[in-house]
């Protein structure tokens, strides 16, 4: 019941639905009402959605967007579902391929341009500035009329008070596998791929170890001289070869001849 | 027909609140649904969840979001072929998050799927790909994963853990119980109880399960040889021949409490198949017996392993009535791990030869005896690179031999590579130059520098393994010799060999 009071109240207003709380749970401010939306609540255009210091959220929004909001972050809905305003926070989008024109994030001195097939977190706060990691796929990052295409794996900062972009970087890969673990935490491991490596790792003491590989086992001074494993073909090579001296060249001399020179 | 009328049926199934969102766009009603098949899966409803699932289904065309919860469902039921065909078909509805390929190399790593897991982990590329590719033994995930053993964290606890099963499945239970005593250490250290309780279960089982872990390996092979006689390469009367060789050996390892043990028992056997009479001595019969016993100092997966290595080979020919040589060596050595993909080993030997048969009787006094007693210093470098491993090794000789013709003194650097572009295939080749100087024979200050001889030597092999069987492979190699000396001395050798070997 309340579900589809929900639901006929967001449609009286006015605004087009745009999407759905999918897990989490966050506030949802409209110009009329603001409310805690938990699983199943549908958003309309022009809300603001904001998580406090333990809340998260994961929505999904018309044209295969799905978004991840992390705690302490806002983030308005535009009246159209190809425009986010980024207010503060960590938010973490996955475009697929149900709709070709880009989402447009836009921050106060940036904007993000995610086209579909592309998995972005994108991180803004108002001391720290702006940093945009990709997943998946490739963005534009924009801010006057600089622009950068940032690939997967790169990174791509812009401070509070320096002028322009920088240059996208290899480094994303920290904050990348820092949502991914985050969200994993929150959504209770929904692909069972932690609690399947955990099985495999503790699964070990009754498996049957694979064939023991021998090489280096007993490693001695036979593998620098180019034999693998023992001495043996060397032994060979060294008792068959011709010396490096023949006999005739050597000096008689030794302890085959002794001399005793005796002053008087 | 019957479709429009099913997805009828199938709308009306009670879903929750997706039953309240009958009036929204279908698109909307739909992740209403996903929404709350989710919530259900959260609280272990699976059954409710599926019907969420279909609902979603009936009410609009598929999405990327419907279509990885159903294949989470389906794997959490088990239905991992039903789940893999989920997953790819939100791939190819443009689901281009890793978090879509880790899914589907988990469903392919628990069907058995070894190299379709691999290649969606190195798709996804992340943390937790690469541990599901290293439970199905990838050694590129193996390597990758060596850099968080620096954290002291849950994350760095389970990678320990992973790492272990992945070295006791490779045949290397010292290492297998030194990552799970790591994983111990992190886990303590990150305070994650449950890895660090999995931890010690994990170390009791791999010491329990296998005290003494046994391999064996057996090859037969065919070799073409150009101077099985290492004649000198000016001699007019080096031949080539054709024999067939065998080797077997057998392996033990174990741990008693922190130290580490192995030991190696090898046989050879070689016969040759042409020429025969021109040769002497060269069916050889070879035996090796081994043992290195190792101490880690510490429980840092980078702690510094101390060791002793000690090694006999004997070398004899026609059924033992002829005893090419008999050789001893052994010393201490000192490795420091640099993560499970790199260490850094240093071994001092001391080894003695004694040519029985190839040398002059030791009641002859000659330049010619071959005997000798001489050191080895080694510096060794282990490294990976994901699926392409090496190693590289300085070694110095020094050589005081009974005849001073065979005094040396030099140095050898060789190069090893080993790489796996298939789980099937292994392409390996190394090259090995070692510089000697003999003598000096005579008076020095009488003869100048024709007391001593300079000379380098060169090998060359090249060779690739391919699985034939789950446990037989085929090997073909090519060995390349040269000692290059003044006329009457240098001498080539090539060995070509196509065999067989199977390992357990």
């Amino acid at each position: 019941m309340v579900a589809q009071a929900i639901i006929w109240a967001t449609l009286a207003s006015g605004a087009l639905p745009l999407g759905v709380v999918q897990q989490g749970i966050c506030e949802v401010r409209t110009a009329t009402s603001a409310v805690q939306a938990q699983v199943g609540h549908v958003l309309d255009g022009e809300a603001r959605l904001s998580t406090n210091a333990v809340q998260w959220v994961e929505v999904s929004l018309s044209g295969g967007l799905r978004a991840r909001l992390f705690a302490g972050s806002a983030l308005n809905l535009g009246r159209s579902k190809h425009n986010l305003q980024m207010a503060e926070g960590r938010l973490w989008l996955q475009k697929d391929g149900a709709d070709a024109k880009p989402v447009i994030v836009e921050m106060p001195s940036a904007q993000v341009k995610v086209p579909p097939l592309t998995s972005v977190v994108i991180e803004h706060t108002r001391s720290g500035g702006t940093l945009v990691v990709v997943r998946a796929g490739e963005v534009v990052v924009q801010s006057g009329l600089q622009s950068f295409s940032v690939g997967p794996g790169q990174a791509l900062t812009h401070s509070p008070g320096v002028q322009g972009l920088r240059p996208p970087r290899v480094g994303g890969q920290a904050l990348s596998e820092l949502v991914a673990q985050q969200t994993r935490l929150v959504l209770g491991d929904p692909s069972r791929v932690y609690s399947f490596v955990l099985g495999r790792a503790q699964g070990l003491g009754d498996a049957r170890p694979g064939a023991v590989n021998l090489n280096g086992w007993v490693r001695g001074s036979a593998a620098p001289l180019g034999a693998e494993g023992d001495m043996s073909s060397i032994l060979v090579e060294e008792g068959l070869r011709p010396p490096p001296f023949f006999e005739q060249e050597v000096p008689t001399k030794g302890p085959n001849l002794e001399v005793q020179v005796n002053f008087q | 027909m019957w479709g429009p009328v099913l997805s009828m049926l199938l709308a009306a199934v009670p879903c929750g609140p997706a039953d309240a969102a009958a009036g929204l766009p279908a698109e909307l009603q739909a992740q209403v649904a996903v929404a709350t098949a989710r919530q259900h899966m959260s609280a272990g409803q699976l059954v409710m969840a599926e019907r969420c699932l279909e609902r979603a289904l009936a009410v609009a065309s598929p999405s990327a979001l419907t279509l990885r919860t159903q294949a989470q469902l389906l794997a959490r039921l088990g239905k991992f072929e039903a789940a893999g065909l989920a997953a790819q078909a939100a791939a190819q509805l443009g689901d281009v998050d890793p978090e879509l390929a880790e899914l589907q190399a988990r469903l392919a790593a628990a069907q058995g799927h070894r190299a379709e897991a691999r290649r969606y982990a190195e798709a996804a590329n992340t943390w937790m790909a690469d541990l599901i590719a290293a439970t199905v033994d990838d050694p590129g995930a193996a390597y990758r994963l060596n850099e968080h053993l620096d954290e002291a964290t849950a994350r760095g606890a389970l990678t320990g853990l992973v790492l272990a099963g992945h070295a006791a499945r490779q045949g290397r239970p010292g290492d297998a119980s030194h990552f799970a005593e790591a994983a111990g250490a992190l886990a303590r250290q990150g305070d994650a109880p449950e890895l660090q309780r999995i931890s010690a279960q994990l170390l009791a089982g791999l010491q329990r399960r296998a005290p003494v872990l046994w391999g064996a390996r057996v090859r037969l092979s065919a070799e073409h040889q150009s101077n099985p006689a290492f004649a000198a390469s000016d001699d007019r009367n080096r031949a080539s021949s054709v024999r067939m060789a065998a080797l077997a050996e057998v392996g033990a390892g174990g741990a008693i409490g922190k130290l580490r043990w192995r030991g190696l028992v090898q046989a050879r056997q070689q016969v040759l198949l042409a020429r025969r009479s021109r040769f002497c001595c060269l069916d050889v019969s070879s035996y090796s017996l081994g043992g290195v016993l190792q101490l880690p100092l510490g429980a840092d997966p980078r702690a510094v392993l101390v060791g002793l290595m000690v090694r006999w080979t004997d070398v004899f020919a026609d059924a033992l009535n002829f005893h090419h040589a008999a050789h001893l060596e052994g010393g201490p050595s000192l490795t420091l791990r640099l993560g499970a993909r790199s260490a850094i080993d240093v071994s001092f030997l001391g080894v003695y030869t004694d040519f029985v048969d190839t040398s002059p009787s030791d009641q002859r006094v000659s330049s010619l005896n071959r005997d000798r007693v001489g050191q080895r210093a080694i510096l060794g470098l282990n490294f990976g690179l994901g699926w392409v491993r090496g190693r590289a090794e300085a070694m110095f000789l020094n050589d005081d031999a009974d005849g001073d013709a065979f005094d040396a003194l030099g140095g050898v650097v060789s190069l090893r590579f080993e790489a796996r572009p298939d789980e099937d295939l292994a392409l390996f080749t190394g090259v090995s130059l070692g510089l000697r100087q003999y003598g000096p024979v005579g008076d020095r200050a009488v003869i100048g520098a024709a007391a001593l001889r300079t000379e380098l030597r060169t090998a060359v092999r090249l060779g690739a393994r391919v699985r034939l069987l789950p446990r037989l492979e085929l090997v073909l190699e090519d060995a390349y010799l040269n000692d290059a000396a003044r006329a009457g001395h240098g001498y080539t050798e090539n060995v070509l060999s196509v065999g067989v070997q199977s390992r357990w």
